[in-house]
């Protein structure tokens, strides 16, 4: 790595000035971190002519009335931030492999950040001159002899510097586009298929990384001078070409173009890597995961809101007791399988709720100066209860929400028990479910 | 003919068969080996001990038990650690349904009938039931294709069977309920219900009885979360 330092007695402050001065610097190399404050700003060199890059960052800092600028060039952001700070010359280039050598003649306190004040005669003690006298001493003798603030010195003073001046590059993620002159494409399923190419060649780059794309975005630029940009996003993160091409067809079907398209760019706006995961070979299900995943996946994208976990509550009312909350796919994938015995399973009669009551007519009988139902009609045709088996009262709730019921448990003459129950606010009945 | 001459003349014919004929394989045999469902008395009366994989079973009774039977068999299914879902097309299903099965609720009949196809062709799913809709012909075709597709086992809870390898029906066998009495004589719950079901194949039809336990009331009496009510039902 080579980092550029230009330094300068007299960097403006203020942010208006920093943020020209770093505007006029990105002008001339790629990567640029201010630091005004303390007098530097530190350019990434890194694979480009760190010398041109200088002359060209100090004429453009020339141009801002930014005199006195010096610069320097290091493999390390010390000997840069030193040669820069304290040559005469307008440019210092430390040659590659002599960091250490060009510090070893100068003072302790060219280094950055300095050496405390009580440093000075600690070294002076011991006739520490420079920073070459100090980078010959072993580390433990200066770990004992001046602490750990000595020892940070020591390793500055040896050219040892790993201060992350510039972070990792992010990676650029895959586009495509095409774009042409000689014919618009007005068709749907022409713009499909230019997608579906475009598909390929990013689905191609994706796979390549390991990765998956969550989320993309389909930028149209239309003939009359537009552009339509429209995100898509898929539920589980996949670098599979059909998904994509499924999941945009859908969202291309409620799309309409005011005029031709004349250009495409498919860009990936999130990834998230592709987990590979370990398996047991005596799992049944491991051979068909991913295909489960990829149908689950599918299933979601249309259906966002149809698979759910289902989580009880504690609510009075049966209709509102059980809850279904969305997990996401690879989570629903994921759920555990319940344990217990695979053979000899005992079937068990459960209420079956109708999503909402149906109203219901009713005829009833007096049974101990209660009311219980005999038959109902539920729209369709009449049954006959054989057996009424209530009521269980339950009332509670506040205002709107305020409910007072009588539940019936019934047996009809074909042997489906069902449960009834009448609402005494609007004092109708109503078929709440069945048991099977 | 007496009943006990009937199945050794079955053997016989089926012994010339295997003689005349040592490389065809018996229809039931011909396919992927069937899917146990853990439910003995329904494996006992299904041809070769289970669901069929890749071919089409329909339940044509939407009561008698069906939903009972066909949860405890996903279960048995599902613990053996193949998967299993039930597409709820009336969207009915109760508090009891906690594990299980992965359930799709679609929000009507169309989007059943497409999570249906979507997850047996899939083929990761050793057994899909669909319930609370009544597919047309043309749908069920589609799925029978769908089921052929993905080598899973398939229940559909709907009269039409034409498409069907298996043609299931149940009913309660009211007679036979057994109830708890009150202090005062009079019925006060159902115990267990007893349902018979028959599973009816080309050349093949058996039945068999349940004894069904019936969770009798799933109501709380009490509004407070985690006190008793009367009947000292916590949840």
């Amino acid at each position: 790595m080579t980092f550029v330092c230009l330094s300068s007695p007299a960097w403006p402050t203020d942010a208006a000035r920093s943020t020209e001065i770093g505007a006029a610097a990105l002008e001339c190399t790629p990567r640029v971190r201010l630091e005004c404050g303390r007098g530097v700003i530190w350019a990434d060199a890194r694979g480009l002519d760190g010398v041109a890059m200088a002359e060209r960052l100090l004429e453009r800092l020339e141009f801002l009335d930014i005199s006195d600028v010096h610069a320097g060039i290091a493999t390390t952001p010390i000997v840069a931030e030193v040669a820069a700070r304290t040559s005469e010359t307008r440019i210092t280039v430390v040659p590659p492999g002599t960091d250490r050598s060009y510090l070893a003649p100068l003072d302790v306190d060219v280094l950055h950040p300095p050496p405390p004040a009580s440093f000075y005669p600690l070294i002076a003690a011991i006739g520490i001159e420079n920073c070459g006298d100090l980078a010959r001493l072993d580390p433990q003798s200066v770990e004992v002899r001046f602490g750990a603030e000595g020892v940070r010195i020591w390793k500055l003073a040896r050219a040892d510097d790993p201060r992350p001046i510039f972070g990792p590059r992010p990676r650029e993620l895959p586009s495509a586009e095409l774009e042409w002159v000689d014919y618009e494409l007005s068709n749907q399923e022409q713009v499909v298929f230019i997608v579906n190419s475009l598909l390929g060649t990013v689905t191609e780059a994706l796979a390549a990384r390991r990765e998956g794309a969550h989320a993309v975005v389909l930028e149209f630029s239309l003939s009359n001078r537009t552009m339509v940009a429209l995100p898509v996003r898929c539920s589980t993160p996949t670098s599979d070409r059909r998904t994509w091409l499924r999941v945009i067809r859908a969202a291309l079907e409620v799309v309409t173009f005011e005029a031709t398209v004349m250009r495409i760019a498919l860009r990936v706006d999130a990834v998230a890597p592709l987990a590979d995961r370990q398996g047991d070979l005596f799992d049944f299900g491991f051979a068909t995961a991913r295909a489960t995943e990829a149908a689950l996946a599918h299933l979601l994208d249309k259906q966002a809101d149809a698979i759910g976990i289902a989580h009880r509550i504690d609510h009075p009312l049966p209709e509102r007791r059980l809850v279904w909350r969305f997990d996401p796919a690879d989570q629903v994938a994921d759920r555990p399988l319940p344990g217990g015995s695979s053979a000899g399973l005992i079937p068990e009669l459960t209420l079956q709720i109708l999503p909402a009551p149906l109203a219901i007519d009713i005829r009833t009988i007096m049974r101990r100066g209660l009311l219980v139902p005999d038959r109902y009609f539920d729209g369709t045709r009449n049954y006959s209860l054989s057996v009424s088996l209530g009521p269980d009262r339950i009332s509670g709730g506040f205002d709107d929400t305020r409910f007072e019921r009588d539940y019936f448990q019934g047996v009809r003459d074909d042997g489906v028990m069902v449960l009834l129950y009448r609402d005494h606010a609007a004092d109708r009945w109503h078929l709440a479910g069945w048991w099977d | 003919m007496s009943a006990a001459a009937a199945p050794s003349r079955a053997t016989a014919i089926r012994s010339l068969l295997v003689e005349r004929f040592p490389n065809a394989v018996l229809l039931p045999e011909r396919s992927a080996p069937p899917l146990a469902t853990g439910v003995s008395p329904l494996d006992r009366i299904l041809p070769n001990g289970g669901l069929p994989r890749g071919r089409m079973v329909v339940w044509q009774s939407k009561t008698g038990g069906a939903t009972a039977i066909l949860r405890a068999a996903c279960r048995g299914v599902a613990n053996r650690g193949e998967r299993v879902a039930w597409i709820d097309g009336a969207r009915t299903i109760g508090p009891g349904w906690i594990d299980g099965p992965l359930v799709v609720r679609p929000e009507n009949r169309d989007l059943a009938l497409r999570a249906t196809e979507i997850l047996l062709r899939s083929g990761g799913f050793a057994l899909v039931i669909l319930s609370g809709i009544d597919p047309d012909q043309s749908a069920m075709l589609r799925l029978s294709r769908m089921v052929h597709e993905g080598q899973g086992a398939f229940v559909a809870l709907t009269d039409r069977g034409l498409t069907a390898s298996i043609r299931l029906s149940s009913r309660f066998l009211v007679d036979r309920f057994r109830w708890s009495v009150g202090p005062f004589g009079e019925v006060a719950a159902v115990d267990t219900v007893s349902v018979e079901v028959i599973a009816k194949a080309s050349g093949w039809s058996e039945r068999t009885t349940f004894l069904l336990p019936a969770k009798a009331h799933d109501l709380r009496l009490s509004l407070e979360p985690g006190v008793a009510d009367r009947r000292g039902a916590l949840d």
